[in-house]
């Protein structure tokens, strides 16, 4: 699979990049997305979602991407009646926001290393812990 | 003459089959990835290699069924055995929560009094299980009267990354129904 699109995450008044797709886990809990039109093999799942963390809560507070009946996709589209910020209860598990230089490119998923990680997990959308996670250089003898 | 008219016509019938067990088969599993791929290849494709894909190949697979019908045949009982197998070897595979996953029984009014979701920026409906409402309103609708929910917390160690799976669960003589999952983590993720 072709390196993935991330979606964006403001968190201490910084914008960064997440490896982690929390409305897959909407889905995966009994959540229904509409149907969206996968742009090129980059975004898989047609849509790019914006997320904050405000006061400790994991919100979705934009989303790109368009349906498959023509129309341009935003939260409401998932979430009818939210227009400005959905309170992401339904994610838990680990979001990783990657940091600093590329040290390997992995032309697949979310897969490439870089200089650093930092995990935010989260329990039913409250941030209950941070961790910052260095990096090294993977061996080439045992990439792929 | 009238035999080679009986010989084609099991091939029509042949190729009939072939069709619809293939159509059921995508109905049900929905397209392969191997598809998928196939289809997103084509989008890029020429018209004469779309042309190629979309009608030549497929007419003449047909006319081959047709013509070697009894060796289509075998390919087709083949291929439902193989199926059968597999959908028996996922049945089994199947991840079930067992008794000692259990934590807690409780009636509905108990789970969704516990399960409210209150967010203070009004991002979420004041309900139980908030964006999941409709999905529990669902689940709860499926289930019989007199039907018993637990509370559970299990690891689904079924596919290559283990999850550890909370939720609940209709348990009824230690056999264990549908369950409605609200949180489902990779436990690669809590290491």
């Amino acid at each position: 699979m072709t390196a993935q699109t991330p979606e964006k995450l403001t968190y201490n008044g910084e914008q960064y990049a997440m490896c982690t797709e929390p409305l897959s886990e909407f889905v995966a809990v009994g959540g229904k997305l509409p149907e969206f039109v996968w742009p090129d093999t980059a975004c898989w799942r047609g849509y790019i979602g914006e997320w904050e963390i405000t006061e400790d809560r994991l919100y979705l507070v934009g989303l790109e991407g368009a349906l498959t009946d023509g129309t341009k996709a935003n939260i409401e589209s998932v979430f009818p009646g939210y227009s400005d910020r959905v309170f992401a209860h339904w994610y838990s598990g680990t979001i990783r926001l990657p940091q600093g230089e590329l040290l390997d490119y992995v032309h697949g998923g979310y897969l490439s290393t870089y200089e650093r990680d930092l995990l935010l997990t989260f329990e039913k959308g409250v941030l209950v812990g941070t961790e910052t996670r260095k990096n090294n250089r993977p061996d080439p003898e045992l990439s792929f | 003459m009238r035999y080679l008219a009986l010989y084609l016509a099991v091939g029509v019938i042949t190729l009939a089959l072939t069709l619809l067990q293939s159509h059921l088969e995508k109905k049900k599993h929905g397209p392969s990835f191997s598809e998928t791929m196939e289809e997103l290849r084509l989008q890029k494709a020429s018209t004469w290699q779309r042309i190629a894909h979309k009608i030549i190949v497929p007419v003449l697979a047909g006319i081959a069924i047709i013509c070697v019908w009894p060796v289509a045949i075998v390919f087709l009982v083949q291929s439902v055995i193989e199926h059968r197998r597999l959908a028996k070897l996922e049945e089994d595979k199947k991840f079930r929560i067992r008794e000692q996953d259990l934590i807690e029984q409780l009636s509905i009014d108990e789970i969704e009094e516990c399960e409210r979701v209150d967010d203070p920026l009004g991002g979420a409906p004041d309900k139980p299980f908030g964006h999941l409402w409709p999905a529990w309103q669902a689940y709860v609708k499926e289930l019989s009267a007199d039907a018993t929910l637990w509370s559970f917390a299990a690891t689904d160690d079924t596919s290559h990354t283990a999850v550890r799976l909370e939720g609940y669960v209709h348990f009824d003589n230690g056999e264990a129904g549908s369950m409605f999952v609200t949180a489902k983590v990779p436990l690669s993720e809590e290491d």
